[in-house]
């Protein structure tokens, strides 16, 4: 009988330990009343009390949401707060779910960038899965679910972002590629119908791949997505089962057999219009000169919404989806929102709001706006843990001043910002470091034997090789006591799109701090080597992370050069924050020197 | 059942390639008996061993232990086994090692009760890799008689024991044979066997040179082993001792004789200076070497 | 001496299944003792896990959301109970082998079932026991926060892991001699953990790494242990059968081995 004994009392106790292991949501208030009272609560355990609170759902006019260990534990509008936790009047403001942009791509600086504007969840639609690994361990910036590579024909929409989906020629690689992107982490799958439009014509999954892609990915658990911008892929992918387009077409209106397809089945559909009128050249939304976003913008943020789409305005274009996305909102198919950000025109994080209001315009009230931004993209995506106020959700949540029940854009006026109940203070941009730039503007005080500079972090090899390249760069010191110079000596390699090696200048006295060198016009430098072109790159945080370049061709011989820093196209002059001399994009072998580097 | 006996075995042959570790070995050990199996090493006693647990296949004749095949449970559930060097899971403790293999029998002694057989009560708390070389033996002997077998197969088991030790091992064993179980042992110490068996099968590279009462194939060779030194050559040796099986080397003579008074007065005769005469009665040691020798001449 | 007149006559062998169960509960008894006062098997294969899991998810800051942390645990949890199985057969079967212990146990009347039934029962102990371990620093310094029903289930992956662990363990301590099973074992131990994405995640890996993965049994554990915790879905079909019919080849590879002729001697 002991042993008997014995493994009846172990087995109770594995019982017992079980009972004990915590569970998601935060067990009620008897769990924190235990201990006395000068153990405080934690610092992530609150209460907020807002005029207004949107639960994704419903308004709360006045409106109290409690927050216990990083989740929302109540949310009401007449509950007793709990004494024992601090109390945040928030006032005539705002209480939202933490924003989710059902579209995006990510890389740089994102994430962050998108929490920055309250948007605390991005939905990747289509990325390399070892960026988005790298970006999801990152653990910086807004939380990040994705489709990883997407399916598309060889050579397709898709293909040209410098990494290769696993390819899928025909029905027959459907399963494989399903299973591929499974293993891969893809959270679900999306399906990429399209032919190109004008002059940009690229090769297209047919109907039958599509249709075995929407079963491989049901089977592999993956929720099927379609890009698609014709009507007639968009009947494609909804007879297919796919579960939401990505994108809203703009070739034909909407049809009615499409409408009530989409409707009966509870399809959804997430329109992007601020990609899509950005594409038309149509922005009807303007903050360039807005308080409330422009100290927020970072520099790859300014720079892609900066940037425009070729081609002429298209009226037409703007006008269609906009119905089109009318009329879809009015059969009653859920309208996600989304901002296909970072592509030109479009901003992480701002464009969402942007999105919103444009959503807003298309005939959705503030209110199903506000829900295409949180409650719906959870639901259809399978966040359970986020997207409403409620209790067990994430404490993801959204302070904005004002009432964006009455005016949608009272969203910018951001107040503060929380991410699974720890708050997030907001990034102003990089402010220009007043660094002390002597005047006799030399960068370069090269000695034989060691590669001095004039002022700043100075001089350093760069490479590709930080963006995943596989070029190859070595400086040396050269020369005597009166002519010294650097030799910049290596090969570029293919691996990274725009390859490069060379030598970078941080003028600041950090890497990439930026400097005012507005008080200078012209960069002057000698250089030699091996006859090729030399390209010399600007980096300035208004431009994000490409920066202008000049190029001038180097030979044999000594040769001076002089470059108008004015030339340096959309580089803020009074804020540069690094010049690098580099070889490439051609492959092969370099070698040039460099000489007294300075400016006038 | 008990006409069956607890090891028959016929023509039995085990090759290992081209090598023959037995070759048409037979023999038969009834219920009671003890048999002791001799021969120097590699003469196939591990092999025979093996074979009869079920661990190496014949290549041909039969082999039965009451009447059920080697190996199988049946065969397995009514022996118990003490082999050499048995690795043992050193951390375990006595009492839980016999208490173990108690757990495998359908009627097996309690534990208590073996380990007072193999007398290491005293040792039951002791983790096996503390133990010296004798007690391990004993414990390997406390696990081959915890389920009562019915056939015991010893191999090698005194080895390390110390005389006390042995005594008690011999004593258990007789009891366990008075209570009908049979005993087939190997042993280096052949005046064990001589004192212990029924039988003595003598076994060399892999044949059966002997199987015999132990007297009786000492009576083969009733008689002495006689040695001196002698000024005769092997061609005047041969002459006078013919038909005996004699060594000579250095001028020094070894032979075995059931007559030794006859053939002492030849040779002092023809050699009246022989030197270092001894005369004694042979072993069964002596008779086995003899048997051995005559084989491979 | 009563205890030896009585020895005759007496029933002969018949399947009792009482004693089997008897014998299987003292062989699973003797396994669990020796592995656990076996400090070169028991501290690596209890401490390695914890000590690893605590490294990445309490130490660095990899479990930086609650999926991560539950992933994090997920993959330490199935890290932890493959060794077990893998080292008690992989590497205990090899030694008993080289000991003359097996050929003890094969010569006693106990079927050969039982006595991998009971080393696989034994390491399920074991592995229970490191799921009791890493669950208990998951909930109070990881911050893992799971579904009752998802503790429960990632526990019993956990026990179940030792399966196909022990056949895989079993192909090897059948054909290798002990020396070298410690070392193959290892090097397929941590390098199967390394290849199924156990410490990194996959896709941070290289290509080649990530296309061999789901050739790792631990990677399809992984799998069941994500579905477990309700990480992901998925369905339990594909790999619930690629681990059945993996066991099934490590068993048919094994066969042979153990029926192999000992040396000679």
């Amino acid at each position: 009988m002991k042993p008997l004994f014995i493994v009846a009392v172990l087995c109770t106790a594995l019982v017992l330990g079980w009972l004990l292991l915590p569970v998601p949501e935060s067990s009620g208030p008897a769990n924190v009343h235990t201990g006395n009272a000068t153990t405080a609560a934690p610092a992530n355990d609150f209460t907020l009390r807002a005029d207004r609170v949107f639960t994704g759902n419903e308004w709360l006019e006045p409106g109290l949401v409690e927050v216990r260990e990083a989740r929302i534990s109540r949310v009401g509008n007449d509950f007793e707060p709990d004494p024992m936790l601090p109390l945040v009047e928030l006032g005539d403001r705002t209480l939202l779910p933490g924003l989710i942009d059902a579209h995006v791509h990510v890389w740089g600086s994102a994430l962050v960038d998108a929490l920055n504007f309250g948007v605390t969840t991005v939905l990747d639609q289509a990325n390399d899965a070892a960026s988005i690994a790298t970006l999801r361990h990152s653990g910086m910036g807004a939380q990040l679910f994705s489709s990883g590579p997407p399916a598309t024909a060889p050579g397709g929409h898709g293909t040209q972002y410098g990494y290769t989906p696993p390819p899928v020629s025909g029905p027959e690689d459907a399963v494989g590629f399903a299973r591929t992107i499974h293993r891969l982490g893809s959270h679900w799958m999306k399906i990429i119908i399209e032919r190109g439009m004008g002059n940009w014509q690229v090769p297209s999954l047919d109907r039958d791949s599509v249709a075995a892609l929407v079963v491989a990915a049901e089977e592999v658990g993956l929720m099927p997505v379609a890009h698609v911008s014709e009507l007639e892929a968009a009947h494609w992918a909804m007879a297919a089962g796919a579960h939401g387009l990505v994108h809203i077409f703009a070739d034909k209106p909407v049809d009615q057999p499409l409408l009530e397809l989409m409707a009966a089945e509870d399809r959804f559909v997430i329109p992007t219009l601020v990609v899509l009128e950005s594409i038309a050249g149509t922005a009807a939304v303007d903050t360039d000169d807005d308080e409330r976003v422009t100290p927020w913008l970072s520099g790859e943020q300014r720079n892609s919404l900066a940037q425009r789409w070729p081609g002429p305005r298209n009226p037409v274009l703007r006008q269609r989806v906009i119905a089109n996305t009318r009329a879809m909102h009015e059969a009653g198919i859920a309208i996600l929102a989304g901002s296909d950000a970072p592509n030109p025109g479009t901003a992480h994080g701002l464009s969402l709001h942007h999105e919103l209001a444009v959503l807003v315009e298309a005939g959705l009230s503030p209110s199903a706006a506000l829900a295409a931004a949180t409650a719906l993209p959870a639901r259809f995506f399978g966040l359970n843990d986020r997207g409403l106020l409620e209790p067990g959700r994430r404490a993801d949540l959204l302070v904005v001043d004002g009432n964006p029940r009455k005016d949608i854009s009272a969203t910018l006026a951001i107040h503060a910002i929380w991410q699974g109940g720890q708050p997030m203070a907001r990034i102003q941009a990089a402010a220009v470091t007043s660094a002390e730039v002597p005047a006799h503007g030399r960068l370069s005080a090269f000695r034989p034997d060691a590669a001095e500079a004039g002022f700043g972090f100075g001089w350093a090899e760069t490479d590709d090789q930080m963006a995943g390249g596989n070029s190859t760069v070595d400086m040396q010191s050269e020369g005597d006591e009166t002519l010294a110079w650097i030799r910049l000596h290596g090969e570029i390699r293919s691996g990274f799109g725009w390859p490069w090696a060379g030598v970078m200048f941080s003028p600041g006295d950090t890497p990439m701090a930026p400097v005012d060198l507005s008080a200078f016009g012209t960069l002057r430098f000698q250089a030699r080597g091996r006859p090729a072109e030399l390209r010399i790159l600007a980096f300035s945080p208004a431009l994000g992370s490409m920066p202008a370049t000049q190029t001038v061709r180097i030979g044999t011989d000594w040769q001076a050069f002089e470059l108008d820093l004015a030339g340096f196209a959309g580089a803020d002059p009074a804020a540069i924050s690094g010049l690098v001399f580099a070889a490439g994009p051609d492959l092969g072998e370099f070698e040039f020197d460099l000489a007294d580097v300075h400016l006038d | 059942m008990s006409t069956l006996p607890a090891v028959a075995i016929q023509g039995l042959g085990v090759h290992y390639g081209s090598v023959k570790a037995l070759d048409g070995v037979s023999l038969t050990l009834e219920a009671g008996k003890l048999l002791a199996l001799l021969g120097p090493n590699g003469a196939g006693k591990t092999t025979l061993l093996a074979a009869m647990l079920g661990l190496v296949r014949p290549n041909q004749g039969s082999l039965s232990l009451f009447g059920q095949r080697p190996g199988s449970l049946a065969a397995r559930s009514q022996t118990g086994v003490m082999l050499q060097n048995s690795g043992v899971p050193e951390l375990l403790s006595v009492a839980e090692l016999v208490e173990l293999f108690a757990s495998y029998h359908l009627d097996p002694m309690t534990p208590d009760q073996a380990m007072a057989q193999a007398g290491i009560k005293a040792l039951s708390r002791r983790r096996f890799g503390t133990l010296s070389g004798g007690q391990k033996q004993q414990v390997l002997f406390a696990l081959a008689i915890v389920g009562r077998p019915r056939l015991l197969l010893l191999d090698e088991p005194s080895n390390g024991m110390d005389l006390h030790a042995r005594a008690r091992l011999w004593q258990t064993v007789q009891t366990m044979r008075d209570a009908g179980t049979a005993v087939l042992l190997t042993t280096h110490y052949i005046e064990e066997a001589d004192r212990l068996a029924d039988e003595v099968v003598l076994l060399d590279r892999g044949r059966v040179l002997a199987c015999d009462a132990p007297a009786h194939i000492r009576s083969r060779l009733s008689g002495s082993e006689i040695r001196f030194s002698t000024r005769l050559d092997q061609v005047a040796l041969s002459k006078l001792l013919a038909g005996t099986d004699f060594e000579l080397s250095g001028g020094r003579c070894r032979l075995l004789s059931p007559q030794p008074e006859r053939l002492l007065a030849r040779l002092l005769q023809a050699d009246p200076d022989l030197v270092e005469l001894e005369v004694r009665p042979a072993s069964l040691e002596d008779a086995l070497s003899a048997l051995t020798l005559e084989q491979a001449a | 001496m009563n205890s030896l007149t009585d020895t005759l006559p007496r029933p002969t062998f018949q399947a009792s299944s009482r004693r089997l169960v008897r014998a299987l509960a003292f062989e699973t008894l003797a396994e669990w003792r020796n592995l656990a006062r076996m400090p070169a098997f028991s501290v690596p294969t209890l401490l390695f896990p914890v000590g690893f899991y605590s490294m990445f998810a309490i130490v660095l800051p990899f479990a930086n959301t609650p999926e991560a942390a539950a992933t994090l645990l997920v993959n330490f949890t199935i890290f932890g109970v493959f060794g077990p199985g893998l080292f008690a057969f992989g590497v205990g079967l090899a030694s008993d082998r080289d000991q003359g212990w097996l050929r003890l146990k094969q010569a006693a009347p106990l079927p050969v079932m039982v006595m991998m039934l009971a080393r696989t029962l034994g390491a399920m102990v074991f592995a229970l026991a490191v799921v009791v371990a890493l669950f208990t620093v998951a909930a109070t310094l990881g911050g893992v926060r799971l579904e009752r029903s998802a503790w429960a289930l990632l526990a019993l992956v956990g026990v179940l892991a030792v399966i196909p662990a022990s056949a895989l363990g079993l192909a090897f301590g059948a054909w290798l001699n002990a020396r070298a099973a410690m070392a193959i074992v290892n090097i397929a131990y941590l390098g199967s953990a390394v290849l199924s994405g156990l410490w990194f995640p996959l896709q941070m890996m290289p290509a080649s790494v990530q296309s061999i993965a789901p050739a790792m049994p631990p990677y399809h554990l992984a799998e069941l242990g994500r579905q477990a915790a309700g990480l992901e879905g998925g369905g339990l079909v594909y790999p619930v059968l690629w681990l059945v019919f993996a066991t099934i080849i490590a068993v048919a590879v094994a066969m042979p081995g153990l029926r192999r002729p000992e040396g000679k001697s």
